[in-house]
């Protein structure tokens, strides 16, 4: 049991690090998220909390990575809590509700990846509105794109490293 | 029993924390578990810039084959200046001497070369909601908040090697800093085109993924001469005769830090205009393309320079306090009285306006401030009573002309 948590938390660390190289890189800044698809591995694979706690602690990484801005009187102004919620709300609603409709194929895959994709960034999106500023340059639909193409491979990854199959026992 | 019962609302409780602990982080920002979360960044950071470099091990070797172009025209610039190069030295020093001569018979703040650092590019986030780029350089080495940053670029205009503006420093650790590329949505700085009268406000929050945007154009300036009416007036005009139009635009033109807000100096190469955006009330828009290649960026110089002083010491009773917008409603005093006079029941005619000395100019007002509010004893209410005096008089004599008895 604490073996497979430290071996998810290694996995989230390891979507978190990828997040942050320009290995993936396609033209000018257009790259996957990782870590929105190991939210929604997890939240179809294993339900609703795990989706949750995966999304929340990787939610809380990516906010990390956004990093801090001095503001007046030299206080540095964070913005931890955006992606933690966004994230954590969307792996708890996949994996609670969305399982009914999900089937385990290239195409449902892409689907699921896309439009998951595009609803987490939304989110996203709306909280910093709501919590900073407007941000325009904020990627929707490139990333989606992105997810949805790459998400058959990492998924085909992911249950192999995790021995997760969907059609094993106890995965529904 | 009191297990059994957390047990089974452990789903709700998770839930519950989750949502809680991510909106009051957002609310209450400085709190010791938000300050422990983000300095996770510094590790995350460290290993995927070694990533990185692993990574470009392969991605370079790729990149290098598709730039060729790129790498020959910057070795021909280098080639170029390294000639120009030589013959610098001989002029440098009489026009140093000449240059501080003049600076002092026209009472200019000397000129001061900033001291900077080089820095390593940690990490470039573009794609997250609030984008950033890391370097590993820090508070150690010298960097203070709102430093200027700087990278090597190419001029696509004429092939030669430039320092353009990257951002600014907007957080510093022990060994590291968060900058702010000029892309960021939370960007802004003022920036002109050096030798007329074009100055701007220059925002990251364009839309568009690796542009920036220009806000608070003068109306007057051309930008696109082919947006002026959107339509064309007269016959088509020959390929030479459109490019001497075109000259009157600034499509194409550089823009250039102004140093008017006192963070960055001023001259840096900022971007290229590269389209008209649309207008923004009385104001034009356009779109900047940076000169820094942002997704390439492996190396940037900091620039030592801390926000100029007049920007800390700026005192509060020297704000300007404008409490109606420029282009607001005015609430002129006739209007004011009118509109009290409406209010009021007891229907009392205006009192007799005061006689203005013509001569007599009228006295400054005391306070400074620019409030757009006009005081009570302006020549509008004047006016208007002499106006309607009038008409009363031209009534008077028309009734008459009608009626001579």
């Amino acid at each position: 049991m604490i073996l497979e948590r430290i071996v998810i938390g290694v996995g989230i660390l390891l979507a978190h690090i990828l997040n942050g190289t320009n290995l993936f890189d396609i033209g000018t800044a257009i790259k996957p998220d990782f870590m929105i698809l190991f939210v929604i591995f997890f939240a179809l694979r294993k339900g609703g909390m795990s989706g949750l706690w995966i999304g929340f602690i990787g939610g809380l990484l990516t906010d990390a990575a956004l990093g801090g801005e001095e503001g007046l009187g030299g206080k540095v102004y964070y913005k931890i809590g955006i992606h933690s919620l966004s994230f954590s709300i969307v792996g708890y609603l996949l994996g609670k509700f969305g399982r009914i409709s999900y089937n385990e194929n290239f195409v449902s895959i892409s689907i699921f990846a896309f439009l998951l994709t595009l609803v987490t960034r939304g989110v996203t999106y709306m909280l910093f509105s709501f919590f900073f500023h407007p941000n325009l340059n904020y990627s929707f639909m490139a990333t989606s794109i992105y997810n949805a193409a790459i998400a058959p491979l990492t998924f085909f990854t992911l249950s192999w490293i995790y021995k997760l199959d969907p059609t094993s026992e106890g995965m529904r | 029993m009191l297990w059994d019962r957390l047990s089974q609302l452990r789903e709700f409780i998770s839930v519950v924390f989750c949502v809680l602990f991510s909106i009051s982080s957002l609310v209450w920002n400085g709190n010791l578990v938000v300050k422990g979360v983000a300095s996770t960044q510094r590790v995350s950071n460290a290993v995927s810039s070694s990533i990185d470099s692993f990574g470009s091990l392969f991605k370079s070797a790729y990149n290098k084959l598709e730039s060729y172009e790129s790498v020959r025209k910057e070795r021909d610039s280098y080639a170029k200046l390294i000639e120009e190069y030589k013959v610098l030295p001989q002029d440098i020093n009489s026009l140093r001497a000449e240059n501080e001569v003049l600076r002092k018979e026209l009472g200019f703040t000397p000129k001061v070369d900033y001291p900077y650092i080089k820095a390593e590019v940690l990490s470039i986030r573009l794609n997250s909601i609030y984008r950033t780029i890391i370097i590993n350089k820090g508070k150690d080495a010298g960097i203070r908040p709102y430093m200027p940053v700087i990278g090597r670029a190419i001029d696509e205009t004429n092939g030669q090697v430039i320092q353009a503006l990257v951002g600014k420093v907007i957080a510093v650790t022990g060994g590291s800093s968060v900058v702010q590329p000029i892309i960021n949505s939370n960007f802004t700085m003022g920036v002109q085109i050096p030798k007329t009268n074009f100055w701007a406000t220059l925002s990251g929050n364009s839309g568009r993924g690796m542009e920036a945007v220009l806000n608070y154009i003068d109306n007057g300036i051309i930008i696109d001469p082919k947006l002026i009416t959107g339509k064309q007036i007269g016959p088509t005009l020959p390929t030479n005769e459109t490019s001497f139009i075109e000259s009157f635009g600034n499509l194409g033109r550089a823009v250039f830090s102004s140093s008017s807000g006192g963070v960055f100096p001023a001259a840096i190469p900022v971007g290229i205009i590269v389209e008209e955006g649309p207008r923004s009330g009385s104001f034009k828009t356009a779109y900047v393309k940076p000169y820094i290649r942002f997704e390439e960026l492996q190396f940037v110089t900091v620039i030592r320079k801390t926000p100029d002083k007049w920007v800390e010491d700026w005192p509060e009773e020297k704000s300007i306090s404008i409490e109606n917008p420029y282009f607001g409603e005015l609430n002129f005093p006739g209007e004011i009285l009118e509109s009290k006079e409406v209010g009021n029941k007891d229907k009392k005619p205006l009192p007799a306006p005061a006689p203005v000395n013509p001569i007599t100019p009228t006295p400054a007002p005391k306070k400074t401030e620019a409030k757009t509010v006009i005081p009570p004893n302006a020549t509008a209410p004047k006016e208007k009573k002499k106006l309607s005096t009038e008409t009363d008089d031209s009534e008077e004599m028309l009734r008459k002309l009608e009626d001579p008895n």
